[in-house]
């Protein structure tokens, strides 16, 4: 009996110890991708990297990385960074960051639990395989000695022909000297910009700095052909040609305005006719009046009936101011672009000599005669007549967003989106005169060839430029090029023809609000 | 099959004893009150591994009545209604982080457990029991460290969503003086106390009832 309950004893002690062995196999550190606090994450969100170019030779500080994590219905679950493994291109990583060694792309991802994180790259550049690009931004290779007008310089680092996007420590330097992104000067002279980084030098690019351009002063004779009406005087017509004047002589600025860095004398003035055809004195001097059989008229009318009244456009700038205008048009002025025999980007050529085909001159809405600016309209439209294009992408028959081609080539005139301009209009009429150039920068509108809400008041430098191109080499202009004498007397002069295959060729038509 | 042979060597022996009669009677219909301490784990993967006793457990207690019915010589039928907590305290981690980790779930626990005594010893009378029980939760505290201080975790708790529990208890006890026992039980949970992980309690008590 008493060895029966050793016996007993025995086994019942062999069951406690049992028990106890099998506690003494339990693993205390479990894994942290069991723990059941991270059993419902449904998406780990990768940490935007502050910087996705790494340079090797240059960064030496290893990426950080990081995650957020969150359960379904999108609450964010906290979740210490060290619990998360990190994965470079499927290589696990030792730590909460990433130490690249060499060059490529790498896909860097985090995982908890089941959730496995979106992916965020890292470029890994070796220096050595990267060029570095300079470009003059929206500039020909001249600005002016005025210390407002600028040059602005874009700056790439390419690999090969991709462009690497980032802030980068590139400097500019122009003349061996460290310079800004946008350079002006008051002394005239060359300059030569470099860039360097990452211990590489771009390429160069040479700017000429050189004083406001002159030029011989132009005159040139204006007749406004009214037609059905008898609303224009000689002070009326004396004000619209001397408001003509100050526009090309850079002094016009009806609303005093701050004016463009870059506004520019043009030298021409403008002047009433004092003669007619048959070579009496006007009775009123730059004013024709005309009768038509037609009470209304739509654009394509006037492109016709323009011909009846279309003075020698070699000896002065005919102004047809027509009423009651149908049609979509009801409410805009226009003119033609010029053509020259020297090629000008944006305008048509041709042959010294050759007779007018359209009705080369400014077509003034009598509307606007009325409650306008109309020396400022005038100014516009002459601007077409030599050469100018609008600063933006179109005309009042279609708006164009914008386009990759300066659409006045005119690098010194920033260009915007109209539609979106238009879409967007500022409820604060002071605000309406603002602009967002296709280039990203902000800008008042002050220049003649904009559309309103606009100041009117500048025409630039390169505008100078493409309008003396015209008055050198345009046809249909009352200029030396085509036999005129500039001066105040006007000089005889004959009427123009109508072809007898006259074909309508539509204008640069200028909506006004 | 180690218990079974001690299950089937008592039994023998309490038949041969002609003064367990006498012992089964004061026994018979005898309810007691219980209380113990606690020493709970978490089972990740259905294991039967027991909690050790030490920090890395989760150590509480428990209480409740005991009622002894069927009483035969040498066999007879516990009846328990306790309140107890079981959870575990765990420590998760990898190379770079240990998170400490709490979770205590309080239960009311009904216990059924056939025993087999062993009656002829004098005044004390060793028994073996297994059998299951029934545990409906009545609460839940988590708490974790992932830094420096302690942290309430509602996430934990959310996800240890399983309101009720049964498993199957071991247990080894031994009656004094054929009124008080203490007994040292393991209870393994058979069903999972999270739906989105495979987390079974363990606990193992050491009781007094008198």
């Amino acid at each position: 009996m008493k060895a029966n309950f050793r016996i007993t004893h025995f086994l019942f002690c062999l069951t406690f110890l049992s028990v106890f062995l099998a506690g003494c196999d339990k693993n205390n550190l479990l894994p942290v991708d069991d723990y059941y606090r991270f059993d419902k994450l449904n998406r780990l969100q990768m940490s935007k990297l502050n910087e996705v170019n790494y340079f090797l030779g240059f960064d030496t500080q290893a990426i950080p990385l990081s995650a957020v994590a969150y359960q379904l219905g999108g609450t964010q679950v906290k979740t210490p960074n060290q619990t998360i493994s990190y994965y470079a291109n499927g290589e696990k990583l030792a730590g909460e960051s990433f130490l690249p060694t060499q060059a490529g792309t790498f896909n860097l991802i985090g995982k908890l639990a089941d959730a496995v994180s979106d992916t965020v790259k890292v470029n890994v550049w070796d220096p050595a395989t990267l060029s570095i690009v300079i470009t003059a931004v929206d500039s020909d290779s001249e600005i002016l000695s005025n210390g407002t007008d600028s040059v602005e310089f874009g700056i790439e680092l390419r690999h090969g022909d991709d462009v690497i996007e980032g802030d980068f420590p590139i400097v500019l330097f122009v003349n061996e000297v460290q310079t800004g992104s946008i350079f002006t000067t008051r002394t005239p002279g060359n300059y030569t910009f470099v860039a360097k980084g990452f211990g590489l030098t771009s390429n160069a690019i040479t700017i000429k700095s050189v004083t406001l351009p002159t030029y011989p002063l132009v005159r040139m004779p204006v007749i406004f052909h009214e037609v059905n009406r008898t609303t224009l005087t000689a002070a009326k017509i004396k004000e619209l040609t001397d408001g003509m004047t100050k526009a090309y002589r850079n002094t016009l600025n009806n609303a005093n305005a701050v004016k463009d860095a870059n506004s520019a004398d043009i030298f021409i003035e403008f002047y009433p006719m004092t003669t007619g055809p048959d070579g009496t004195q006007l009775a009123t001097p730059g004013l024709e009046r005309v009768t038509s059989t037609n009470v209304n008229f739509t654009q394509e009318e006037t492109f016709s009936d323009a011909f009846n009244h279309f003075w020698n456009p070699d000896q002065v700038i005919n102004v047809w101011v027509y009423p009651n205008i149908q049609g979509g048009y009801a409410n805009s002025s226009w003119a033609y672009y010029p053509y020259v025999t020297v090629p000008l980007v944006g305008v048509g050529s041709a042959t010294k000599g050759e007779q007018p085909f359209l009705p080369f001159g400014i077509f003034l809405n009598a509307n606007h005669l009325v409650d306008q600016n109309t020396d400022e309209i005038l100014a516009h439209e002459a601007g077409h007549m030599l050469g100018l294009a609008h600063v933006f992408d179109g005309d009042g028959s279609e708006f164009n967003n914008c386009s990759t081609e300066d659409p006045d080539y005119c690098s010194d005139t920033p260009y915007y989106d109209r539609n979106a301009y238009g879409r967007n209009m500022p409820s604060v009429y002071a605000q309406r005169f603002n602009r967002s150039a296709c280039n990203g920068g902000q800008y008042v509108a002050t220049n003649f060839m904009d559309y309103y809400y606009c100041y009117s008041n500048s025409f630039t430098v390169q505008q100078s430029r493409r309008v003396r191109h015209s008055i050198n080499y345009a046809l249909w202009l009352p200029t030396a090029f085509n036999g005129f004498q500039s001066g105040r007397r006007s000089s005889t002069l004959s009427l123009v023809e109508k072809p007898a295959n006259l074909k309508y060729i539509k204008p640069v038509v200028c909506k006004m609000p | 099959m180690l218990l079974l042979f001690y299950l089937s060597s008592s039994a023998q022996t309490f038949v041969s004893d002609s003064s367990s009669s006498k012992a089964g009677k004061y026994l018979k219909e005898n309810l007691a009150f219980k209380v113990g301490g606690a020493v709970s784990s978490f089972a990740h993967n259905g294991g039967i591994e027991a909690p050790v006793p030490g920090s890395k457990s989760l150590i509480s207690w428990h209480a409740g009545l005991v009622m002894d019915m069927f009483r035969k010589k040498h066999y007879q039928t516990r009846v328990e209604l306790s309140y107890i907590t079981k959870g575990a305290r765990e420590t998760f981690g990898n190379d770079r982080i240990e998170i400490e980790s709490v979770n205590k779930l309080q239960y009311i626990q009904l216990s059924i457990l056939p025993l087999i005594l062993k009656t002829n010893l004098g005044k004390v009378s060793p028994y073996i029991g297994l059998g299951g029980y029934y545990a409906q939760r009545v609460g839940i505290k988590s708490k974790w460290k992932p830094g420096a201080e302690w942290e309430d975790d509602a996430i934990a708790a959310g996800n240890l969503d399983k309101k009720n529990d049964v498993g199957y208890s071991v247990s080894v006890g031994v009656y004094v003086r054929k009124k008080s026992f203490a007994e040292l039980r393991y209870d393994g949970g058979l069903n999972a106390v999270s739906s989105t992980s495979n987390i079974k309690n363990r606990t193992l008590t050491l009781s007094i009832a008198l």
